[in-house]
């Protein structure tokens, strides 16, 4: 036992001191805590952020750019204060393009008038006529201005058609140079993105919306939610529904959110209560690895530098593996309690909101402690089993390299812990051991999981740290006879027999 | 201490690397293991100081088996050996004394009265990395005695040492031979062995080639080797009746003789067949004996 307490407090002071813990206890977290932090910061911060702007083409008189802009403006107060999109009205100068068929557009239409008003003079005309007593020059003017009257309604009809052909043609080159216009003004960047308001599509709930690059989904969203809006007021007022009525149904919805703790309740932050899970295991591998890193490495350049032979002339493969696993498990236990005093320390100085900071309990942090523990002794064997089988660190590169997957992995997993923290599957995957440690720190405050799920996944990963670190000390014993080369599976499985 | 191997066998696959080796090294006595590269010298060692396990067998400490308390009593240099580097040299001596079960207080005393009596005391604060290679291996070896241990296992000390240190090496054995103290060499430098051991044990291919005294082993020998230098072709020695083998490099030879024939016989059939510019009869050193040995069927 006591050369088990020298090698700890020999690895204890090998590494306390060293730059490389400093930097994974403070600042690892730091920087940490920036890349979570930062983003928010710029998203929700005005001044950091410059609204996107999204152009609005639209063929019709309402002006529903004008309008959505107000329905923004009118959510500003509510939400965070400034606008994250900008609406504008994309409008083209046609005027040279289109002088020439404006003139002609405009004597069409004083033709067709004339020739309408022509036509209803002459029905006018045969009106009266035909009131006149019956006669034989009665009949003779009624011949006379039928046919008057039909060659007028051809003409008219003529001038109609000429009239509309125009229009519709005025029309494809205003829609064509509103569109040159918005693609000129997306491929220069003014705008970001722009929406094709068309009357009819729009009151079937159908909007385009024309962009180079994928546009922030949470922004569009947004934009989504304003146009719904105006498309169900819309909607509402064909009904005859009032304005004041209108936005007073259309109120958004403000859901103040309780969680029943014991037998109290009390609101919380649905944010905090995500984000701090997911930092919580990001912490905890920082720390797993970090010790166990330490562990893997040191007794890698043990061996590489043939310092082991030094060690094992002293002391036993059993005194020098717990030895090395408790100093540097002391370590990774004053790496967390330096995190949960900091974090209590910004309880007592308010920098975190007391009610924000319900899942900061002396009970979140012992079981914090607790799956440290397990998850650091179990990637503890699985290091010296797998750092064993190689006499170099070039060889171990590839055992790295897995492991550094084997520690993403959860995180890449959350989103299963985030949507349903007691689910069957999420429950499974809780007693994988490589998965246990950082679900059920997750779940802990998401789902506050049943005590037999504790039980199970604290009884299983004794059973594989037990089961690992037989046999990684086997691999360990096997390994010290390789020098300069990897040790084959056959000759791993002879030895390991051999014990 | 009495260091006592009987039967250790060890195999890995169908390859026997040690088979059923045997020896007793006793106190107050150097004993050398010797034999080539790959002869299983290192595997005997480690299996000595408890590293790797036989297969069968068994190794006692005056009549024990390796125990913790057994391990603390035994200094052990490893054949290939390296040490922390960014530490100072006091405190890893500190650490490795605390592994040996000594105090804290002790371990300093002891190190600091090494550090000076090997003249590296200046260097006792110093970062191992900071320091000469000369240092480093005298770190080395007082690691392995700071505890003063009854038995002290070298594995090719000499190997990769600085020539002074080699000398202070050779001093430190002689001192602890008289200190009562057992003594374990494993070498291929014979002419080192030469110099330390009292008892030798060759090895070649994980199977004892021979063992026993060293002087009985020069006596045994001395009557065969014959040293002839000529400028003659020294290949029609092999006619000679009674030469079993013969070693030619360029114009000198080295001629394994039938230790029944007389040696003046030996060298006037030698004078006879070839014009002789030098010959001598010599007790053969540790390596010839090694020769003889594993090229002779009727060897150990």
């Amino acid at each position: 036992m006591r050369q088990i307490l020298t090698i700890s407090g020999w690895e204890f002071r090998r590494y306390i001191k060293s730059r490389s813990f400093l930097l994974a206890t403070f600042i690892s977290p730091i920087i940490l805590a920036a890349i979570i932090a930062i983003p928010s910061f710029f998203y929700q911060n005005s001044r950091f952020t410059r609204p996107q702007t999204i152009g609005v083409v639209e063929f019709d008189s309402i002006n529903y750019q004008k309008i959505l802009s107000e329905h923004f403006n009118d959510s500003l107060d509510s939400e965070n204060g400034f606008s994250e999109i900008a609406l504008r009205k994309i409008q083209a100068d046609t005027s040279a393009v289109l002088a020439g068929f404006f003139v002609r557009q405009e004597n069409l239409r004083i033709e067709r008038d004339s020739l309408d008003d022509a036509y209803n003079k002459i029905k006018e005309r045969r009106k009266y006529i035909f009131q006149q007593g019956a006669s034989k020059r009665r009949e003779q003017q009624l011949k006379e201005t039928y046919e008057e009257l039909h060659r007028t309604r051809e003409s008219r009809d003529l001038a109609v058609i000429e009239y509309n052909r125009i229009e519709s043609i005025t029309d494809s080159i205003i829609r064509k140079a509103v569109f040159d216009k918005a693609d000129s003004l997306l491929t220069a960047k003014t705008i970001q993105g722009y929406i094709v308001i068309e009357p009819d599509l729009f009151k079937q709930g159908k909007i385009e919306f024309h962009s180079l690059l994928p546009i922030n989904f949470f922004r569009i969203d947004r934009l989504k939610q304003m146009l719904q809006e105006l498309l169900v007021e819309e909607r509402m007022r064909e009904e005859g529904i009032t304005s004041s009525q209108i936005q007073e149904w259309l109120k958004p919805i403000e859901i103040q959110e309780l969680r029943l703790e014991g037998s109290q309740k009390r609101e919380f932050n649905v944010m905090l209560t995500y984000l701090i899970p997911i930092i919580a295991v990001l912490f905890l591998f920082i720390s797993i690895f970090t010790s166990s890193g330490y562990l893997f490495n040191g007794m890698l350049a043990e061996k590489t530098n043939r310092i082991i032979e030094h060690l094992l002339g002293s002391v036993n493969s059993l005194q020098l593996i717990f030895g090395k696993i408790l100093g540097l498990g002391i370590l990774g236990l004053l790496q967390i309690i330096v995190w949960i005093l900091v974090a209590a320390a910004a309880v007592l100085s308010h920098l975190i909101l007391q009610k924000d900071a319900g899942f900061l309990t002396i009970q979140n942090a012992g079981i914090f402690i607790l799956y440290f523990i397990l998850g650091y002794l179990f990637f503890s064997a699985v290091f010296i089993g797998g750092g064993s089988l190689f006499s170099s660190e070039e060889e171990a590169r590839h055992f790295n390299q897995l492991m550094r997957i084997v520690s993403i992995l959860p995180i890449i997993l959350a989103i299963l812990v985030l949507e349903t923290p007691n689910s069957l599957l999420v429950r499974i995957l809780s007693f994988i051991p490589f998965l246990t440690p950082s679900f059920m720190i997750l779940r802990t405050p998401l789902g506050q999981p049943p005590p037999i799920d504790y039980w199970i996944s604290v009884g299983i990963m004794i059973v594989f740290i037990v089961l690992s670190l037989f046999f990684a000390i086997r691999v360990f014993r096997a390994g010290n006879f390789v020098h300069n080369r990897k040790l084959g599976s056959r000759e791993l499985l002879a030895l390991l027999k051999k014990g | 201490m009495d260091v006592v191997i009987e039967n250790v066998t060890k195999a890995s696959g169908e390859d026997l690397l040690l088979d059923s080796i045997s020896f007793k090294a006793c106190r107050g006595s150097v004993f050398g293991v010797l034999g080539p590269a790959q002869a299983g010298k290192s595997l005997l060692i480690q299996t000595l100081v408890g590293i790797a396990k036989p297969d069968s067998g068994a190794i006692t400490f005056d009549e024990k088996p390796l125990n913790g308390k057994i391990r603390n009593m035994i200094g052990y240099l490893p054949e290939k050996r390296g040490i922390y580097q960014r530490q100072k040299l006091i405190d890893v001596l500190i650490y490795f004394g605390r592994l040996r079960n000594l105090s804290r207080k002790k371990a300093k005393i002891e190190a600091i009265r090494l550090l000076d009596r090997l003249g590296i005391i200046d260097s006792m604060e110093q970062a191992v990395a900071h320091v000469s290679r000369e240092v480093q291996e005298k770190l080395q070896i007082i690691i392995n005695i700071i505890h003063n241990p009854d038995v002290l296992i070298l594995d090719e000390p000499f190997r990769g040492l600085h020539p002074l240190n080699q000398d202070m090496l050779r001093k430190m054995i002689y001192r602890l031979r008289e200190e009562e103290k057992t003594i374990i060499i494993s070498t291929s430098q014979f002419n080192e062995a030469e110099k330390l051991c009292d008892e030798v044990l060759f090895l070649n291919q994980g199977k004892t080639a021979l063992k026993g005294n060293l002087d009985k082993l020069r006596q045994k020998f001395h009557a065969h080797l014959v040293s002839v230098e000529s400028d003659d072709n020294l290949a029609s020695l092999k006619s000679i009746k009674g030469v079993k083998k013969i070693f030619i490099d360029k114009q000198s030879a080295k001629l394994f003789v039938d230790s029944d024939l007389p040696k003046n016989e030996i060298i006037q059939k030698i004078i006879s067949t070839v014009n002789v510019s030098r010959i001598e009869i010599n007790g053969p050193n540790l390596a010839d004996i090694f020769y003889v040995v594993i090229n002779s069927k009727d060897s150990a």
